[in-house]
């Protein structure tokens, strides 16, 4: 930046010098005016549509939907066959992703049904999806929701589950159930939610 | 009078070599220039306003002028009434005319006219086939008058910036825009797709993060073939925070064994290299002092600060002293601005302000004063950063460091995620 303050320096003794110089320009015949168009590059510039993709962002391409029971608890229910499976999602702190004592129940509870589908249905998968409030960077958001899931992945496993089974993704704060601007709903968004793929 | 000009800009940057330091420049060293349309501008959807009020804004932006907008009623090419802009105190006097040739083109021509010698000094014209790309037709003419000054460059000013914003939850579509978002193109849209990066600085390519299967990957599209390639996926995230000045190197987020860590890619080899391998949260890296070191954003204090490794070594430096929340940050040679969180929970105003640091000494300067100030990012020269302000509603912001101006541009639908330029 110290060379770009030097240029500019120079760049700016140019202006004065130049301009007290102008009358020996030379002048410029309108029929002959050169002709700079933008189009050359933008004319090329195509749209990627990936609306028709398979889109797992799409809660129903996996059977699952979103549920907000009351204000501070929010579960996702997850359709495996028919057979409806209710998992309360986990909260976190502010600028948190440690569980709390009374997350971690919340963790056992949901392991006990995830275990019990699994009788059945031996290759369900289970995914965690981490969220944030809108608070921070939006990278370190992703991170941080990332944490999360790790932390509920954790829990899953030292309960018992596979940890083959499980995938995990980051929302930030993408994809928040309360979009007000309080602090009850930015308590609500950050959390992680599971759900059960088929 | 000009040469009284420069004597007074060269009297003002002997004391400006320190970008920390906090730079009040007179308005009156700077020339004066009066734009005017043509009265006999062809004037569908007012783009003859369109353009006018467009230059005016990159000469202010640019800092390099003082904007005189007399109101002159003329045809394009009446000669101009030099004593009059003269007793106005303008030194230049830039006319433009629109006009439609026969293939349908909006063709913009324009005269400059250097009032104190009497002379036309500039004299163009400019073409698009399409109206909504006027915008750009308006910064090419600003940046050949600054040009003509040979006034530091303000040639970024018809580059895209490319931004991802939310629209909805898990929805959000990248776009291209001029910096001030006047023109916007979507290029990627359905889905979550966000941190766009461009690929190189010719910006024929970009980088983001899709969302299109079970776990995040790392797209590259070439703007102009479509091209879409699959370049790394990670379980949880993945994303491109910074690319080498020569476009073979990123630097990377992402979590292949569940633990978000900077790594280094390497375009040519396809080799990874994992750079942090700290078990809390490492993020936001960007290349300094030429490739061998990363600039990250990092929890372990506990909270988000901003610390730097260099390539190939162990040990991990601290970079700011100040604030206590410290969680994205740009460079240019020695110089990092970072966002910084005013207080450490959710309650209260929650003011994010970016803030200016020299690696070479310990001044801090910061750059906003209120709201939230965030996603900073250095303009190649170093000379200007783009940052993300959110109020009720997003804008796009650029700062003129050396000037100490900084302005404000709306995006009228959404919410801005990430932008690069």
């Amino acid at each position: 930046m110290k060379s770009m303050l030097k240029n500019t320096l120079i760049g700016m003794c140019a202006v004065g010098l130049l301009a007290g110089c102008a009358s020996k320009d030379v002048e410029y015949d309108d029929a002959n005016a050169p002709v700079s168009s933008v189009d050359k590059k933008m004319d090329k510039v195509m749209v990627s549509d990936d609306q028709s993709a398979n889109s797992s962002t799409n809660s129903n391409s996996v059977n699952s939907l979103q549920k907000i029971t009351n204000e501070s608890v929010n579960r996702v229910q997850s359709d495996v066959d028919g057979k409806v499976v209710l998992l309360e999602s986990v909260h976190f702190g502010f600028d948190k992703y440690k569980l709390s004592d009374e997350m971690r129940e919340v963790t056992t509870s949901n392991y006990v049904k995830i275990d019990e589908t699994q009788q059945s249905y031996s290759d369900l998968k289970i995914k965690l999806e981490g969220n944030c409030d809108e608070w921070g960077s939006d990278e370190y958001n992703y991170a941080l929701g990332l944490k999360r899931a790790k932390a509920t992945k954790d829990a899953l496993v030292a309960d018992g589950v596979d940890a083959n089974k499980i995938v995990m993704v980051s929302f930030g704060e993408s994809n928040p159930v309360c979009t007000q601007r309080n602090t009850a709903c930015w308590k609500m968004n950050r959390r992680v939610d599971y759900r059960l793929l088929p | 009078m000009l040469k009284i000009i420069l004597f007074f800009v060269l009297f003002d940057f002997a004391f400006s070599i320190d970008a920390t330091m906090e730079i009040v420049k007179n308005k009156s060293n700077l020339p004066t220039i009066s734009v005017v349309a043509a009265n006999d501008s062809y004037k569908h959807k007012s783009i003859d306003t369109k353009i006018l009020k467009l230059i005016q804004k990159d000469l202010q932006v640019s800092s390099h002028f003082n904007d005189n907008p007399i109101t002159i009623e003329t045809q394009f090419i009446e000669m101009p009434k030099y004593k009059t802009l003269k007793d106005n105190g303008i030194d230049l006097y830039l006319v433009f005319q629109v006009t439609q040739d026969a293939q349908k083109r909006y063709i913009v021509n324009i005269k400059l006219y250097d009032v104190n010698t009497n002379n036309i000094v500039l004299n163009k014209s400019y073409a698009t086939s399409t109206f909504d790309r006027y915008v750009f037709l308006a910064h090419k003419i600003a940046i050949d008058v600054n040009r003509y000054l040979k006034a530091p460059s303000i040639d970024w000013m018809d580059k895209f910036v490319i931004f991802s914003r939310y629209l909805d939850s898990k929805t959000s579509e990248i776009v291209i825009a001029d910096y001030t978002l006047s023109y916007q193109k979507v290029v990627v849209k359905g889905g979550l797709n966000i941190f766009p990066k461009w690929a190189s600085s010719e910006q024929n390519a970009f980088y983001y993060t899709s969302y299109k299967g079970l776990t995040p990957a790392l797209m590259k599209q070439n703007l102009y073939t479509n091209r879409l390639e699959t370049i790394l996926t990670s379980d949880g995230m993945i994303v491109c925070s910074d690319v080498s000045d020569d476009g073979t190197k990123l630097v990377l987020t992402m979590a292949p064994n569940s633990q978000p860590d900077i790594y280094v890619y390497n375009t040519v080899t396809k080799i990874k290299t994992r750079i942090t391998k700290y078990s809390g949260i490492d993020v936001g890296g960007n290349f300094v002092e030429n490739d061998s070191k990363i600039v990250f954003v990092s929890d372990r204090l506990k909270y988000p600060n901003i610390f730097a490794k260099k390539i190939g070594q162990n040990g991990v430096e601290r970079l700011i002293y100040h604030g206590k929340n410290n969680s994205q940050c740009t460079t240019s040679d020695d110089y990092i601005v970072y966002s910084s969180r005013e207080t450490d929970n959710e309650f209260g105003a929650n003011v994010f302000n970016l803030y200016l640091i020299s690696t070479k000494s310990d001044y801090v300067r910061r750059l906003t004063t209120n709201g939230r100030n965030q996603f900073p990012k250095f303009s190649s020269n170093g000379e200007s950063i783009l940052f993300i302000k959110t109020t009720d509603k997003s804008y796009l912001g650029i700062i003129r460091v050396n000037y100490n101006k900084s302005f404000l541009f709306p995006l009228k639908t959404g919410k801005l995620q990430s932008i690069d330029w």
